[in-house]
């Protein structure tokens, strides 16, 4: 009966409408009006965001999120199930302020069905990262030092005084009689890291092309937000380690890159083991 | 009262001194036989060195099994080629333990960390994670 009514009153609407209409033009001649829409990009892939336990006594470090760069991927070498609040648990455990990524991704081993795929941010981005190791350096560029003499790269506790701390961020070395200043990786990279492990010939130890296209999605909405970060990198560039496993593969990491190219990103990546920071002791 | 302070940690060293030496060996003695898995296959005591958890994530018992046998067998000597130091978690009762290979005395490859919990009074390997810092 309501369907009816409805009918009826649309009939009666378009009635109303076409007499209202007699003398109007044919609708091919009505010049039709320019409407700019903001423009929408609508998001790759959410991030969602959860509340985690913090050691508030702990030191950390705070800096501009525009000195980051470099994007490495890590897999929690863990189990797939575990989530990103209990990583976050383990990583208070070891003494840390809180987890060291900054987003974790969620996602099944081949042929299982679970967890459920998501992306979640961990270590807020702009707060230094605890990931690439405490003993992996890379060159100041004249930005790093910028921000460093600018006072806006600095360290402390919660509810204290943050200051620079050079003891903590800071090397210098001599290299071919010059002096060169380093700077601790972690400041201008951000660690992304797959939750589960990657090691070995077993095919459920392959990442998915689901768990690969995550990631690409995650790492070109990190660049379309913050354009300075143009480089993947994995664990093993940084540090001596298996880590991320099979995730750093040249083939997966030009699959990743492939990808995030067609969402219209461009990084470039380097197969792992190939050194690009340098190993000073703190 | 600096005095009863002092008196108090002694007394706190004292009694968690011997807990600490027993939970030394406890750890190690678990890490012997993961040693025994792994170089040696004997896949009989994995259940008392996993646990469930653990071993679901390696695709379960017989796959578990299955990705061990896949590495050559190695002999007794291989067991001493390795070190374990542990420390308790800085939040939770889980065991944080390092180990790491040895070749010559020195340490050979990366390290792995596992995650030690305590179930029905024994220790058991909960999960590992990674090296990042
Ligand atoms: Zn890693």
């Amino acid at each position: 009966m309501k369907f009816l009514v409805f009918i009826f009153s649309l009939s009666s609407t378009l009635a109303v409408g076409q007499i209202d209409c007699v003398n109007c033009p044919p609708l091919s001649s009505v010049p039709l009006p320019t409407v700019t829409l903001p423009e929408v990009l609508p998001s790759l892939i959410d991030i969602k965001k959860v509340s985690y336990q913090r050691r508030s006594s702990v030191k950390h470090c705070k800096r501009p999120i525009d000195l980051v760069d470099t994007i490495v991927l890590h897999h929690s070498e863990s189990s797939s199930q575990n989530s990103p609040q209990r990583i976050n648990s383990y990583h208070l455990d070891r003494g840390w302020y809180m987890g060291g990524y900054t987003y974790l991704v969620n996602s099944p081993y081949r042929g299982e069905s679970t967890p459920a795929s998501v992306v979640t941010e961990g270590r807020p981005p702009e707060l230094v990262g605890a990931h690439a190791g405490t003993d992996a350096y890379v060159p100041m560029r004249p930005k790093d030092k910028d921000a460093w003499n600018a006072g806006q790269i600095l360290c402390g506790v919660e509810g204290g005084q943050f200051s620079p701390d050079s003891a903590e961020l800071i090397r210098t070395k001599i290299v071919g009689g010059q002096r060169v200043e380093y700077m601790k990786a972690n400041v201008t990279t951000i660690g992304v890291s797959v939750i589960g492990q990657y090691f070995g010939n077993a095919p459920r130890f392959q990442p998915t092309s689901n768990t690969l296209d995550m990631i690409a999605k995650l790492i070109c909405r990190l660049q379309k937000e913050n354009p300075n970060m143009v480089n993947l990198r994995v664990h093993n560039n940084y540090h001596p380690t298996d880590c991320p496993g099979n995730l750093g593969k040249a083939s997966n990491l030009s699959y990743i890159v492939q990808k995030a190219q067609s969402y219209g990103c461009n990084f470039s990546s380097i197969p792992g083991h190939i050194k690009i920071s340098t190993r000073i002791n703190p | 009262m600096i005095r009863i302070g002092t008196f108090l940690l002694i007394c706190l060293a004292l009694l968690s001194g011997p807990a600490m030496a027993g939970l030394d060996s406890d750890v190690k003695a678990l890490f012997e036989k993961h040693e025994k898995i792994i170089h040696l296959h004997q896949t009989e005591l994995i259940e008392q060195v996993f646990s469930k958890r653990y071993i679901q994530d390696k695709g379960g018992l017989k796959d578990f099994e299955a990705s061990i046998k896949e590495k050559p067998k190695a002999d007794e000597k291989k067991l001493k080629d390795m070190s374990v130091s542990w420390k308790k978690g800085a939040v939770t009762d889980r065991i944080l333990a390092r180990r790491e290979e040895m070749k010559n005395g020195k340490k050979d490859k990366g390290h792995t960390e596992y995650i030690v919990i305590k179930k029905d009074g024994k220790l058991i390997i909960d999960d590992t994670i990674g090296d990042a810092d």
